[in-house]
C-alpha cells in the first residue's frame, strides 16, 4: 500500500450532537476534536478543508454522514470516503484507513 | 488543546474599526500585528487576502474566520475585530459579517488550527454567547468573555 505523506487525511465521526475530527498528516498525529453539529460547525470545517492546498482524504462514518460529507467537502482535490462504523469509532483510526486507500 | 481565549490579547481585540471592505480589514489587521508582533503588515493583509481568493470563511451568523499560513511564524496568533458596520463578506446565509475571528497559524500546525476552529464554532453556534458579546465594549472584557465561555466548555 501507499502512502502518500503529502497528502492531509481527516477522519470524522458523526456523533449524536457533534462531530469528532482527528487530522492524520506528515506528523501522524491524530488527537480528537470536536465540532458543534449545527450550521456554524459544518461551515467552520467546510472552510478548513476549502483552505487546504495539498491533496485531501475526508473519512466519514456514522449516521448522516452522506449529508455531512456533501456539506464540508471541497469541490476540488479531496477523495471522500463514506465507511461503516460505529459511533464509538475513533476519527484518528478512520483518517489513517484513509491515508491508506489507494 | 489550544483554544482562542489563551492566544487572544486584549491589545489584538480591535473594536468600531472603520472599515469599508475586506481589504481595508485585513490592511487595518496587518497593521496592528505589525505593532504589536513585529509581523509583517503586507505580509499578513496578503494571505488573509489570497484565502479569500480560495472560498469565503463567512460561517453565517454574522461571524467570519479569516486566516492565513504565514511562513516562519512559530505560534498562532489570533484577533478579533467587530466593524463599526455590519461589512458584506460573501457569507452563505447572505448576512454582513459583525464578528471576526482572525488566524495567523505557522506553516504546520494543522491540530491547533482545528482545535481553535471547533472552539470558535461551538461558541458562535450559541445565540447567547453572541449577544454577550456584542453588549462588550472594551477589549479585557471581551477577553474575559471567550476565557470563561471556553473554560465553561472545557
Amino acid at each position: 500500500m501507499n502512502v502518500n505523506p503529502a497528502k492531509l487525511c481527516i477522519g470524522v465521526v458523526v456523533r449524536h450532537r457533534d462531530y469528532a475530527v482527528a487530522a492524520y498528516g506528515t506528523d501522524h498525529s491524530a488527537e480528537s476534536i470536536g465540532f458543534p453539529d449545527s450550521p456554524l460547525g459544518r461551515a467552520a470545517l467546510r472552510v478548513f478543508l476549502a483552505g487546504q492546498e495539498c491533496p485531501l482524504c475526508l473519512a466519514i462514518a456514522g449516521d448522516g454522514a452522506i449529508s455531512v460529507a456533501l456539506a464540508i467537502s471541497p469541490a476540488a482535490h479531496c477523495d471522500v470516503y463514506i465507511l461503516d462504523a460505529s459511533p464509538e469509532a475513533h476519527p484518528g483510526r478512520l483518517a489513517s484507513y484513509a491515508s491508506r486507500a489507494l | 488543546m489550544l483554544s482562542l481565549s489563551d492566544i487572544l490579547l486584549p491589545e489584538d481585540i480591535l473594536l468600531d474599526l472603520d472599515v469599508t471592505s475586506p481589504a481595508t480589514l485585513f490592511d487595518a489587521i496587518g497593521q496592528n500585528m505589525q505593532r504589536w508582533h513585529g509581523l509583517p503588515r503586507v505580509s499578513v493583509a496578503e494571505v488573509l487576502g489570497l484565502r479569500e481568493t480560495l472560498g469565503c470563511t463567512a460561517l453565517g451568523q454574522g461571524v467570519a474566520i479569516p486566516h492565513g499560513r504565514l511562513a516562519g511564524l512559530r505560534q498562532t496568533h489570533a484577533a478579533y475585530a467587530r466593524p463599526r458596520r455590519p461589512l458584506p463578506f460573501s457569507a452563505p446565509d447572505g448576512k454582513p459579517v459583525t464578528d471576526f475571528i482572525v488566524l495567523l497559524v505557522p506553516e504546520r500546525a494543522t491540530e491547533e488550527h482545528l482545535g481553535i476552529l471547533a472552539g470558535v464554532s461551538s461558541l458562535f453556534t450559541d445565540p447567547r454567547f453572541r449577544e454577550a458579546l456584542h453588549a462588550c465594549s472594551d477589549p479585557h472584557e471581551i477577553r474575559a468573555l471567550f476565557r470563561a465561555w471556553q473554560a465553561a466548555a472545557a
